[in-house]
């Protein structure tokens, strides 16, 4: 029912490599990354000196009744409190500011990486998951700058420097409180992976929930319309137990594991009071010293538990880094070429199918060996069945697909060989199915073309009459579309298209289905737009209604994939073959009159 | 930023024809450098409360430490005293810190708690009201008199003064420009909004009286859009909660004229859909939605504008079936194609929300008004192409 869970493939690139690769990213920010790692080093000092501190007050000053002493003690106690607590602030900042501008770089690239991939690449990857990788892939990479790396360093760093002055101060009662260390460690890193594959499995859970959510909420009027709630809500609760039961067993392991190194940690306290009491007594070792080693078994678990931690965030922004990494190095299948040709800043509008063979995949030919050709301002309808590859034509036109054979051009350069942008500006489509963006009638007009002034798209609507369709929308053409603001119905998103490519002014046009939703007395005052527009401009219209197509130069009738029949509307009739059929079939009932 | 990659990714083909992509770039940028400001200056709040903190902890020991010390040197209290005393420091310190995250906490889920109160608190406008009858099923005759709406935020009647009935069996179409009110009658019809009361009768209940889940589990709907979920095609067919065998849901493909493409997808009837169905044309994904309500055996169909997507010829050949089956349901069908309506027991023409014309086919053709100028339109262009000067195009063209 749900999509897929994301596989994960574990791809050729190596830990090695991806750390290389997120390594690259951090460069630019080593200063950075270095500064922090200095303060790090005097927050471990200055955090390390405060027990060792209250030792040597207790086994010196205290004992000696030196008032002086301890203030001078008191003094350096507080210029370390405040030289920590300073370093924190600026450690925080500089190691948190190196996250988000790494991460910041790490969106640039991808969107602008997404931005070049051609059309194919977005059928196949659903947009739930480019926008996972640019907000939460991305997201978790963000731990392992901003925590992993000096975190990592400044655990060890406390764990080398707590055992060096264990040991300074007390051999045996370091190696007494050593017999628990190592039963600790063992259980910390025993949980933890525990611990990490749970939260895996909480993690897919979750998005399989949320995936599920996000579509039953945008298909609900079509689940409340099939009375369909109960079954959708019963997967629903699988799903929510299922979660809920990962949940649980997450915090049931964290409840045996949590108390379970308290008593550890006790055991070894209990150990050192009792053989740091006796030995006390004996007098072998001060007050002071046991003391000291209380505060330093207590600060010894938090770096370990720290530690367990880094290693599975390491482990998750790996995973992150191996599906961004592999975005990012998806190379776009359609490309500029090399050494572009420019095309003039009007073209004529030529353009010469010579052979064209294409397939999305493999050798499932969708259009086989289209050779035709469109003159200078000439309109072509195009026609035939659902699936003979109409729309093709216009994917391949607009090098939203790259045709296999043959060639294709426009004013006799081969659109292979000119700039993509350079193509699809002089290319202007109407889409059937045209997309609204949030923002206003004006701004989905106009898209980002900035110049244009409302009163110059008011009148391009007043032109081709269709000016009240918006203007009678609630706020007029400042009304808000998009998801959370009016909706817009098939019939009027196709005006909406229509007034786009009027806008942009393009040298050829292109209809694709374009008045599919729209009444017949609408599209009339369409019609006649289009056939002003048409004028000096080379138009091709694709339609199933063929009363879009009469009055064009040429017809093209496909069929699966071939041009079956090209001609004008009589001649086609004339031939009383596929064309003829399909006029016959519109007007049932009706003769249809064959003109000699 | 999560809506902006959203927004782009649904709408790149337009992006991509009108060379977007330049603009789109830096609107992203503009959020991103947006989002790491805000960030920083939590980053900035939250690292100074750490450091305060930890300060303010590390003074309070420094005075335990200080002050301790020399109350041991006066004798005043033991050295045990003393280390007891700053043990206890360090142990209160924990839990007030935790005090102030639970405090926070707190607050964060009272806000929480209150805004899933509010959701939960929410009734929803259409459901089955006090005094709803209790029939389980529906025959199929639909009576609208005088109805009138108006949508909440709009200043114009959607609908005026409609008036129709629909005896069972039969079938009504409907056609009308852009906005005239088709769709909104259709969406009253389901309940999508709430009609006003006594203006839609269902076999002479008021439709506001019969329960929601027998009203549309009695009609079988097939929307603009045509939604899909990404499951299987055949799961998707067979969305009716009813259970439905294989052979049927083979038939109702076959009778949406869906089969032979099904078919010859790798894996047929099971092949997954992705994100919204995208791996299928929109041609097929509308004939997959008119399948998924062919399929339930509901006494009512409606159809709106859900041919639009499709040949004339693959038209015409589901109509000559859905025909067969239409007999015994009633039907409503929302069209711009005459062709597609033509044969409807009645066919109204809406206009801003009023009826303006109503017949059959015929009836209509004599009247002389829209449906006839919708119907000159459609239809006579293919006999002589005629209209303004292009005839003297191809005559031009047929000389040379």
């Amino acid at each position: 029912m749900i999509r897929r869970l994301e596989k994960g493939s574990h791809s050729q690139m190596g830990d090695r490599q991806l750390l290389k690769g997120m390594m690259m990213f951090a460069k630019p920010y080593r200063k950075l990354l270095f500064f922090s790692l200095l303060l790090t080093g005097f927050i471990v000092i200055a955090s390390l000196a405060q027990p060792f501190i209250i030792k040597v007050a207790i086994d010196t000053y205290i004992r000696m009744n030196d008032y002086q002493g301890m203030m001078y003690l008191g003094i350096i106690y507080f210029l370390l409190i405040m030289v920590s607590s300073i370093c924190t602030y600026f450690q925080n900042n500089t190691l948190q500011f190196t996250g988000q501008y790494v991460i910041y770089d790490f969106r640039q690239a991808l969107f602008k990486h997404f931005s070049i991939m051609q059309m194919d690449f977005f059928r196949q990857n659903p947009i739930g998951r480019l926008v996972t990788r640019i907000t939460h892939d991305v997201e978790s990479l963000n731990q392992l700058y901003s925590q992993v790396i000096v975190n990592l360093v400044k655990e060890v760093l406390m764990l080398i420097g707590i055992i060096a002055l264990m040991l300074y101060m007390s051999v045996k009662l370091t190696l007494i409180c050593f017999l628990v260390i190592p039963v600790i460690a063992t259980v910390t890193f025993y949980f933890k992976r525990v611990l990490r594959d749970t939260q895996r499995k909480l993690r897919s859970i979750l998005s399989s929930l949320l995936s599920y959510l996000a579509e039953n909420l945008s298909g609900m009027s079509v689940i409340q319309l099939f009375a369909r709630e109960g079954k959708q809500l019963e997967r629903f609760n699988e799903l929510n137990e299922e979660h809920y039961r990962a949940g649980m067993r997450q915090t049931v392991i964290n409840s045996i594991f949590n108390p379970s190194i308290g008593l550890f940690g006790n055991i070894s306290l209990a150990l050192l009071v009792w053989y740091g009491g006796r030995s006390v007594v004996d007098g072998t070792i001060t007050f002071g010293t046991v003391y000291a080693f209380t505060h330093y078994v207590r600060q010894f678990f938090e770096p370990l538990r720290g530690l367990a931690d880094r290693f599975n965030q390491i482990q998750a922004a790996l995973a992150s880094a191996e599906r961004i990494f592999e975005s990012l190095e998806t190379k776009p299948t359609i490309i500029n070429p090399v050494h572009p040709k420019e095309l003039p800043e009007k073209v004529k509008g030529n353009l010469v199918f010579q052979h064209v063979w294409f397939a999305y995949k493999n050798e499932e030919w969708v259009l086989k060996d289209v050779h035709f050709r469109i003159n200078h301002g000439e309109t072509v309808g195009v026609v035939g069945a659902t699936g003979a590859g109409k729309s093709s034509i216009i994917q391949l036109l607009n090098r939203f697909y790259d045709h296999q054979k043959g060639t294709i051009s426009l004013d006799g350069i081969n659109i292979k060989d000119v700039q993509l942008n350079d193509l699809r500006r002089h290319i202007g489509i109407i889409q059937q199915d045209a997309f609204v963006f949030s923002g206003t009638v004006f701004d989905n007009i106009r898209l980002n073309h900035n110049h244009v002034s409302k009163e110059e798209i008011i009148k391009a609507a007043k032109a081709v009459n269709i000016d009240p369709f918006f203007s009678k929308l609630p706020e007029g053409y400042d009304t808000m579309l998009g998801e959370e603001g009016t909706v817009l119905s098939a019939g009027q998103k196709q005006l909406l298209s229509f007034l786009r490519a009027m806008i942009a002014d393009n040298d050829v046009l292109i209809l694709d289905e374009a008045t599919a939703n729209i009444d017949t007395e609408t599209e009339q005052a369409v019609q006649e737009a289009l056939r002003e527009i048409s004028k000096n401009r080379t138009t091709i219209i694709i339609a199933h209604r063929l009363s879009t197509i009469l009055h064009a130069d040429k017809i093209i009738v496909l069929d699966k994939g071939r041009i079956v029949e090209m001609g004008n509307h009589q001649q086609l009739l004339n031939n009383q073959s596929v064309y003829y059929q399909l006029c016959q079939n519109r007007n049932k009932g009706k003769q249809v009159k064959v003109k000699n | 930023m999560t809506s902006r990659v959203q927004e782009f990714c649904s709408g790149i083909s337009v992006i991509k024809t009108y060379i977007q992509e330049q603009e789109e770039r830096k609107k992203f940028t503009n959020d991103n450098q947006a989002n790491v400001e805000v960030n920083k200056q939590l980053i900035r709040a939250n690292s100074l409360f750490t450091s305060l903190s930890q300060g303010i902890v590390g003074l309070s020991y420094l005075i335990s430490i200080v002050f301790g010390s020399i109350l041991v040197m006066k004798s005043t209290i033991s050295l045990g005293d003393f280390v007891a005393f700053n043990t206890y420091l360090s142990l209160l310190i924990a839990p007030i810190e935790n005090i102030g995250k639970v405090i926070n906490l707190l607050q964060q889920g009272k806000a929480a708690d209150n805004r899933i109160r509010h959701v939960l608190s929410t009734e929803p406008t259409i459901q089955d009201e006090e005094g709803v009858t209790s029939i389980t099923s529906i025959q199929g005759t639909i009576m609208i008199r005088n109805l009138s709406f108006k949508y909440q935020r709009s200043k114009e009647s959607a609908l005026k003064n409609i008036t129709v009935s629909i005896p069972k069996g039969t079938s009504l179409a409907i056609v009308g420009k852009v906005g005239s009110g088709k769709s909104t009658l259709v969406n009253l019809l389901l309940r999508l909004y709430n009609p006003p009361k006594n203006s839609i009768f269902i076999d002479d209940h008021d439709i506001r009286d019969v329960p929601l889940k027998t009203l549309r589990s009695s009609v079988a709907y097939v929307p603009q859009d045509n939604f899909l979920f990404s499951s299987s095609i055949k799961e998707n067919i067979a969305f009716d909660p009813n259970p439905y065998e294989n052979e049927q849901v083979f038939h109702a493909a076959r009778q949406a004229h869906v089969y032979q493409d099904i078919m010859e997808l790798p894996e047929k009837f099971e092949t997954e859909l992705g994100e919204r169905g995208l791996s299928l044309s929109g041609g097929q994904r509308q004939r997959v939605s008119i399948a998924r309500a062919l399929i339930k055996p509901s006494p009512i169909i409606i159809f709106d504008d859900s041919l639009s997507a499709v040949d004339s010829k693959t038209e015409t050949n589901i109509l000559n079936t859905l025909r067969t089956q239409m007999k015994s349901r009633t039907s409503i069908i929302i069209s711009h194609r005459i062709s597609t309506i033509q044969e409807a027991d009645q066919i109204i023409v809406l206009d801003k929300g009023e009826i303006v014309e109503r017949g059959t086919h015929h009836s209509l053709l004599k009247q002389n008004g829209m449906y006839k100028k919708m119907f000159t339109q459609q239809t006579t262009e293919f006999l002589s192409p005629s209209l303004n000067g292009r005839k003297i195009l191809i005559k031009k063209r047929r000389r040379s």
